[in-house]
């Protein structure tokens, strides 16, 4: 059983086709998969075609159990479930504030939702909040896709200066390359650099392409409705090289 | 990629399987109409039509009319019924099925599917998966299945009896997904039609085939509760019922309609009021079908329980020609007990080579290791032996004198009024006569079994078991006119002191044969010196495992003799003047 949070300080740098392809490529492995939607813009339930909706709401959420475990929807894949969003979930930083232990509340959300799956995707919200130290301690491991740009680069510095600094294991970062144009000089460069400093990013880069970008009108994994595409592919490559790491 | 419009959830447990996986989830079954009450209409032609719109519709290539409505009745409908629904055909898949003469997988609640590539068995009440081996063909024995698993699972269920491929089906199949305004899927429909296809392949026989069955599963998608109920609600009110039986069971049961399993038991149940007349008939003639019925296994050598059969109903039917006495003509009687008993000596060399060969194996297992290889030059002397006397038989069966016998018997059975002055008995009730014969028989038996000591000759406990069996046979003719825990409870006993005797003269005829073997074996060339080792070995054996069963006679028969079935046969059997 392992968690998994696809996450990023940043906003718009392909969190969650990442989460919803990955999540299908899990599932297709006949392996039941379970994708948790907590950014309350609610993308991933929208590729997904599930309406963002948890019973009783943000309390729901907080409350775990029973309640939320009727939330989860089948999707059209076989073995691969879906905690949809809710737009109050935007308040669940400040809900988590109020409470007790608020640093392990997802933690023990999950905890029962387990036992039931073999892989949970988280898609996060882009933010460095309490939701993010939640991630931080409930899942083994936290992908986080960088687009090669200064200002993706940056935020994920301070990402792991954040790490160091609240004394989280930094072990925990995957980065891999997302939204990756080759043909750009400054791409190239900007990985080669990260690529001789930081050694744990991922081999696998996914490129930017109008296939992702189409998720939104077709409303399905690219890796359904174009498997053969680059994107697909890479997605693949990806979701390889994460097993890797997963079963480690 | 997904393949989930083509493969239901379930199939992943067995994905690249030689059968198509079944469906989850709640299984549906067409509801057969009821003709409708009067009316002009024949309840025949209302059954018919009212079958014709959800199963026994002929199905076949796209371009029979018959396709469409069998079709608009199914898949169509559905299709209506579901509007919002994304529908993909399933691949036809051809399946063939495979059983013993007898039935035994299917007594044994295992069915063996072939398909494609390879062969399954399944499990037919859970559809369980047992085994998946690769193609054998062409599939005789379970012994010869090169799969362990598949091997170990089908020997005890087959035993002796050769598989035989009896039935093929082709299934047909859509799936459909039933979705909501966001085009989300909400409940999985799963569309299964099984045909029955004529065994000979031929395109206008194709256009026959017809369904037998056909199911429709429900699969909800979590968090849609409500919409699998109401989907639910709609099946059941636009004629479908959910499937109380799983529908491998079903599907044998209608094939088995085509085809009426075979039994080698008599099962027939006498009337205790009918005259013997009409009851020896009765018995005769179903001792001709079973004659009939395994003619053509023997003449096709499938395996050598038909031979079996064939000379067990040949042996009943002499029996009950000279047990049941005075009811058919003294002459008739006569010439047909002459004509069974040449017919039935005919094979009986085979029938004894065929036991050698069955027991090959524990003859192996009785010698010492370095021996055990030695026999083989004898068993293929025997096998070399069994060819010839197949060979004889089955000429013997073909002749015309043969089939000349048969058919006058019969003719003379299905035709009631020939009796004659000598046919004293023909008139009386059954029960009379069968009970007389039966405590007679009964009788004779114990005085005759008292006498035996551990100095009578070997013959005279041939005499002994030759008696039992007309016993037993008496037993079985008329069981039905008694209770049956009872008879079952006499047939089991008798059966233990048969099986007793059964053995010892297994193993007198096997040490005098395996001797005459030795002289008949070349013996010219030098390694035949061991053969002849392990045949003496075998008969050492052999002798000793005599030895033992003879000894153990008295207390067998002791407890065949005992007051308690005594008791029970007085009470069944005697009549007035033997009470």
């Amino acid at each position: 059983m392992s968690v998994v949070a696809l996450y990023h300080v940043k906003g718009g740098v392909g969190k969650t086709a990442s989460a919803v392809n990955l999540a299908y490529l899990a599932a297709e492995e006949h392996k039941p998969t379970l994708l948790i939607d907590l950014d309350s813009q609610s993308s991933a339930s929208y590729y997904l075609r599930v309406k963002p909706r948890i019973k009783a709401g943000l309390k729901g959420f907080l409350r775990g159990g029973k309640k939320l475990e009727q939330s989860i929807k089948g999707t059209d894949y076989p073995d691969l479930d879906i905690l949809p969003a809710d737009f109050e979930l935007r308040n669940l930083d400040i809900a988590f504030n109020k409470l007790k232990h608020a640093t392990d509340r997802l933690s023990m959300i999950l905890e029962p939702v387990k036992k039931e799956y073999a892989y949970i995707f988280l898609d996060c919200p882009p933010n460095l909040t309490m939701v993010s130290e939640n991630i931080f301690n409930s899942v083994d491991i936290i992908l986080v896709p960088v687009v090669p740009t200064t200002l993706s680069l940056r935020t994920f510095d301070q990402l792991l200066s954040f790490f160091r600094k609240h004394n989280y294991r930094r072990k925990k970062i995957v980065p891999f390359f997302s939204m990756v144009e080759r043909r750009k000089k400054l791409h190239r460069e900007t990985m080669n650099t990260v690529r001789t400093t930081y050694k744990r990013v991922l081999a696998t880069e996914i490129p930017y392409a109008t296939d992702v970008e189409r998720m939104g009108i077709c409303r399905e994994p690219v890796a359904a409705y174009a498997p053969r595409s680059r994107a697909a592919q890479a997605y693949r490559k990806l979701w390889r090289e994460v097993g890797e790491i997963v079963k480690e | 990629m997904h393949q989930r419009s083509e493969q239901p959830v379930a199939s992943k447990v067995t994905k690249g399987a030689h059968s198509p996986a079944l469906p989850c989830g709640q299984a549906y079954t067409p509801v057969k109409r009821p003709p409708p009450a009067g009316g002009s209409q024949s309840s025949a032609t209302a059954r018919s039509q009212a079958c014709t719109s959800v199963t026994r519709q002929p199905i076949g290539g796209s371009q029979s009319p018959a396709t469409a409505r069998s079709q608009a009745c199914t898949a169509d409908g559905l299709s209506q019924l579901f509007a919002d629904a994304a529908a993909t055909n399933v691949r036809k898949v051809r399946i063939k099925i495979f059983d013993t003469f007898d039935s035994r997988l299917k007594s044994a609640g295992l069915a063996l599917l072939a398909s494609g590539a390879g062969f399954r068995l399944i499990k037919t009440d859970d559809h369980s998966t047992l085994a998946i081996f690769g193609n054998a063909s062409p599939l005789r024995f379970a012994a010869d299945i090169p799969d362990p698993v598949g091997r170990s699972r089908l020997e005890p269920a087959t035993q002796m009896r050769a598989l035989r491929h009896y039935a093929t089906v082709t299934t047909h199949g859509q799936n459909l997904r039933l979705l909501n305004e966001d085009g989300k899927t909400i409940v999985r429909v799963f569309l299964r039609s099984y045909c029955s296809v004529p065994a000979r392949g031929n395109t206008a026989d194709e256009l026959s085939a017809q369904i037998v069955c056909t199911r429709l599963w429900l699969e909800p998608v979590r968090g849609y509760r409500a919409a699998a109920r109401r989907a639910d609600r709609f099946l059941c009110s636009n004629g479908w019922s959910r499937a109380t039986l799983p529908v491998l069971p079903e599907l044998l049961d209608e094939l088995k309609v085509a085809q009426p399993p075979y039994s080698p038991k008599l099962q027939l149940q006498l009337d205790r009021r009918a005259t013997a007349d009409d009851a020896t008939r009765r018995i005769l003639l179903r001792l001709v079908e079973i004659i009939r019925v395994n003619w053509d296994g023997v003449i096709r050598d499938i395996d050598t329980e038909f031979l079996h059969d064939f000379r067990v109903a040949i042996r009943r039917t002499r029996s009950a020609l000279s047990q049941i006495k005075g009811v058919l003509p003294a002459g008739i009687t006569a010439q047909y007990k002459r004509d069974f008993s040449d017919f039935g000596k005919l094979s009986n060399k085979l029938r004894d080579l065929d036991v050698y060969l069955l027991n090959a194996d524990s003859f192996r297992d009785m010698l010492p290791e370095q021996l055990a290889c030695d026999l083989e030059p004898l068993f293929a002397y025997l096998a070399k032996e069994r060819t010839r006397e197949l060979r004889k038989v089955v000429r013997a069966l073909h002749s015309s004198q043969y089939t000349d016998m048969m058919n006058n018997w019969e003719r003379l059975l299905s035709n009631s009024c020939n009796t004659d002055e000598s046919a004293i008995n023909a008139e009386l009730p059954v029960v009379g006569l069968a009970s007389k014969r039966i405590y007679k028989k009964f009788m004779y038996i114990l005085r005759f079994g008292a006498g035996i000591t551990d100095a009578t000759p070997d013959a005279t406990l041939h005499e002994l078991r030759i008696d039992c069996k007309k016993l037993r046979y008496l037993l079985e003719f008329f069981v039905s006119l008694y209770p049956v825990e009872k008879t079952r409870q006499l047939i089991s006993q008798l059966k233990r002191l048969q099986d007793n005797l059964g053995r010892f003269n297994d193993l007198c005829v096997q040490e005098a044969e395996l001797l005459t073997f030795v002289e008949k074996l070349p013996s010219n060339r030098p390694e035949q010196r061991r053969t002849i080792m392990a045949i003496g070995c075998l008969v050492e054996k052999l002798d000793l495992e005599k030895k033992a069963v003879r000894a153990r006679f008295a207390s067998v028969f002791s407890v065949f003799a005992g007051a308690e079935n005594r008791a029970l046969y007085k009470t069944l059997f005697a009549t007035g003047k033997n009470r």
